[in-house]
């Protein structure tokens, strides 16, 4: 049996929901039909929980079938129809399929750990090291003092860290 | 000097080199230091990776995921009817080393109410299953299919369970309750005393008039006072001025028959005060003669009321 419980399950959904919604929007670039097409690829592999032999893993499972899914819409969507032609059509995952899969999953990785910073210490971190503010910029904007500035980017770090390596 | 302090300089480029060597030796430490380092890194929303609300969306496909669960408790009784000829089959063997199979109890045409062995009264209704499934040691399980109403024993110590489908169960200690859980639906109403409701993931808890129902496969908490709900068991019907149309359905439950009336018939202003105790169907139509003199044919289980006048 692939899961022994709902929250095994559940634990499989709030891992892989993110990176395939972000895999998908690649190919096709409406939210909404992305949520759609993520959310019944799930629940077929509710359905089929019991029967369902994975010829690989769970992780290549859900991208080629979010693939396919995403191919069928686009097959079933008129205006895509010139759209599909640049896409590869084998039912497997193409070797640049599989790069972009593995690049949604460190993605998501980093933001995950980006998700569980408290929003103070998130925000200065994104402006810090993303934006390229100074801490005396991103001291005025946030009405804090530089020392607690450097206090929250260390913080950050080391929540990240304790996510990421262990 | 703490590593935090040193990758934070390394961000600012102003290390000292020191520093950097410490900071090369720690990257030799391992592979996910290393990778963690190149995470820092990458900026998500810049690559065009964004946050899709997983809550939400867990939350809506858990509700599809229910309904689906409800037609799963068939393959289980398909399983429980295999394991049951299995045990038929090996009958004697299995008599000999291993526990006797529990009661089971089965109603087919008619209400059947008894006692089992924890002193808990038990009336259930037609064409359901009621099965004790351990020894009442610590728990005391039960599973159901179809309605019954409990009147549980008072024993804190022995949780009395009806399981009515695989992760879910309705737990109380001494209380009565009545409970409908087959293929079309679910319905839990609480007469007295408290009753938890473990379904999946949550504890719904119920007291005296609660009512929880399966709705598009999420549970309901709801209130209940209707009178009628418990008259397979009590053969009795009450009607405070309910409306006609209401009243015929009732009839219809409760007698298991269909009612039809003529298209010129308007009783969209009837209602009915009455108590039935006991009455066959004939009884009541006779009331019905009398109350709204009503003219109708009966063929089979199908009333026709072809008039109808009140006043």
């Amino acid at each position: 049996m692939l899961f022994k419980s709902k929250s095994e399950f559940r634990e499989a959904f709030k891992a892989y929901y993110n990176p395939l919604c972000n895999f998908s929007k690649h190919y096709l670039d409406d939210t909404k039909a992305v949520e759609d097409i993520v959310q019944e690829v799930f629940l077929n592999l509710w359905k089929k929980r019991d029967d369902i032999e994975l010829k690989t893993d769970l992780k290549s499972y859900l991208f080629r079938s979010t693939k396919n899914k995403v191919l069928e819409y686009l097959r079933k969507n008129k205006s895509y129809e010139k759209l599909i032609s640049e896409y590869d059509k084998s039912k497997d995952l193409s070797a640049e399929e599989d790069e972009l899969a593995e690049r949604m999953l460190r993605l998501e990785k980093i933001n995950k750990s980006l998700r569980h910073l408290p929003p103070k210490c998130r925000e200065v971190f994104v402006l810090h090291k993303y934006k390229g503010l100074t801490y005396a910029e991103i001291a005025e904007i946030m009405e804090i003092s530089p020392k607690t500035v450097e206090n929250h980017m260390l913080k950050a770090i080391k929540l990240i860290r304790d996510l990421l390596v262990n | 000097m703490n590593i935090d302090k040193i990758i934070l300089k390394l961000f600012n480029k102003s290390n000292s080199l020191e520093e950097l060597e410490i900071l090369e030796s720690w990257k030799r430490e391992s592979e996910q230091n290393i990778a963690f380092l190149n995470m820092m890194d990458t900026d998500p929303s810049a690559s065009g990776y964004s946050d899709f609300d997983t809550d939400k969306a867990w939350n809506k496909l858990e509700g599809q995921m229910e309904s689906e669960i409800t037609s799963k408790k068939y393959s289980w009784m398909k399983y429980a009817a295999f394991i049951l000829i299995a045990f038929i089959g090996t009958g004697y063997f299995l008599d000999l080393n291993s526990d006797k199979a529990y009661p089971h109890y089965e109603s087919k045409e008619e209400v059947k109410s008894f006692e089992l062995n924890d002193k808990s009264k038990i009336w259930l209704n037609k064409n359901s299953i009621l099965e004790q499934i351990n020894n009442f040691e610590e728990t005391r399980e039960v599973a159901l299919n179809g309605e019954a109403f409990f009147d549980v024993s008072h024993d804190p110590n022995v949780p009395f369970m009806v399981n009515i489908g695989d992760e879910e169960f309705v737990k109380v200690v001494g209380t009565s309750f009545n409970i409908i859980n087959d293929a079309e639906q679910f319905d839990l109403r609480v007469y007295s005393g408290k009753v938890e409701l473990h379904a999946l993931d949550r504890v719904i808890v119920l007291e005296k008039n609660d009512r929880v129902s399966k709705l598009n496969g999420a549970y309901v908490k709801l209130k209940h006072k209707d009178l009628n709900h418990l008259s397979w068991r009590s053969n009795e019907l009450i009607f405070e001025n309910e409306a006609l149309e209401k009243v015929f359905e009732e009839l219809e439950k409760h007698y298991n028959i269909e009612i039809k009336y003529s298209e010129n018939i308007d009783f969209t202003n009837c209602s009915l005060r009455s108590r039935f105790v006991d009455q066959s169907l004939d009884e009541v139509l006779k009331e019905f003669e009398r109350l709204f003199s009503i003219k109708y044919k009966l063929n089979g289980n199908e009333i026709l009321i072809e008039e109808l006048n009140c006043f």
